[in-house]
């Protein structure tokens, strides 16, 4: 490489880019002019760099265009749909925190089980009281049963208390 | 038609104006569209995502403050909704994610956006669509997003730094990285 490429070499970029300043470019201008190697350089960034950004210019018709601009004023102005954003949610928590997704389940979890637990041991409680009164009344039933027994016999037998 | 300041158009949104929404998106959306389209070669992808900036964006007027320019505003909220974008394909896919076999939400959009577009479709163009897209994608996001930055929207490398809140040497560095991978790989080294 010539001593004079050297001190250019690494301007070349800038200069296809336009991010020099005048006088410096002015010199890199000069010296592409008769240094075949640079200007090789300087037209392979700029043809590369043509090509990529015609490439990504889409050109969509205007009406493809306002189709856009119609489904973004749709969405944009929609109301919230309560049920539909609680499923958003849960989706966007499966699909991109796995970790802290298993983690709050997992505590959701515990807290349910404890829960059920306790509701459980208090609906036993409540069985058991309400048996215990069940059989306090039947017992009383009985003894007001046997007592009626006992009066409808003595009636029939004519006793006089 | 004479072309209104942002400020006119944001403060005709804020009350409601369903034209300045349209006014606003018209101005931008090419701009959003190719933005998202040069990051990731993928119709569809850009498509979603623009949408989805958008609808933020107006549903989230009334917190712009006009503080920075209305362009910058938005860029942070397309790059935030595309990069949201592509974490939330990862996980789905739970592999690298790879932009030309990317598919859509089943339940967003029922025709491709690719058969929108018109282009002569011939087999060299395929061919140097399908090599650049490749180079692209061996970009990394920082680079790729740097490139389009500069040679989509003729951004200077200073107005770049303040865009994307970094100096000015780390974005020529990126820059200088991801023109040599270009240009080496359309060179077919």
């Amino acid at each position: 490489m010539k001593k004079e490429c050297e001190f250019f070499r690494d301007k070349l970029l800038d200069y296809s880019i336009e991010e020099l300043d005048t006088e410096i470019s002015q010199k890199v201008k000069e010296h592409i002019e008769i240094c075949p190697e640079c200007w090789k350089i300087v037209d392979d960034y700029k043809k590369t760099n043509s090509l990529i950004t015609g490439m990504l210019k889409v050109n969509f018709s205007e009406d493809v265009w306002e189709m856009e601009r119609k489904e973004i004023i749709k969405r944009a102005t929609q109301k919230i749909d309560i049920k539909k954003e609680i499923i958003k949610i849960f989706k966007l928590l499966f699909t991109t925190r796995r970790v802290l997704t298993a983690a709050v389940l997992t505590i959701f979890l515990v807290f349910c089980i404890t829960l059920g637990g306790i509701q459980y041991k208090k609906n036993q409680e409540l069985n058991k009281e309400k048996i215990i009164i069940e059989n306090i009344g039947l017992l009383e039933n009985m003894e007001l049963l046997e007592r009626l027994d006992f009066y409808k016999e003595i009636n029939k037998k004519g006793v006089n208390l | 038609m004479n072309i209104r300041e942002d400020k006119e158009i944001i403060n005709d949104i804020k009350n409601g104006s369903l034209i300045a929404m349209e006014e606003l998106i018209k101005k931008y959306q090419k701009r959003v569209y190719n933005m998202i389209y040069g990051m990731c070669m993928n119709y569809d992808t850009a498509w979603d995502v623009s949408q989805d900036a958008f609808v933020k964006v107006i549903k989230n007027i009334k917190n712009f403050r006009q503080e920075s320019s209305f362009w910058t505003y938005l860029y942070r909220i397309v790059m935030n909704a595309f990069y949201d974008y592509v974490r939330r394909e990862k996980a789905k896919k739970r592999e690298t994610i790879n932009f030309s076999d990317m598919n859509d939400d089943d339940n967003k959009r029922s025709y491709e956006v690719k058969d929108m577009i018109n282009i002569e479709e011939d087999f060299d163009r395929k061919m140097l669509e399908e090599k650049v897209r490749q180079g692209l994608n061996d970009l990394t996001d920082t680079q790729r997003q740097i490139y389009v930055l500069k040679n989509l929207e003729g951004l200077k490398i200073r107005e770049i730094a303040g865009l994307i809140g970094i100096s000015e040497g780390t974005v020529k560095s990126h820059l200088n990285r991801a023109m040599e991978k270009l240009t080496n790989m359309l060179k077919g080294r």
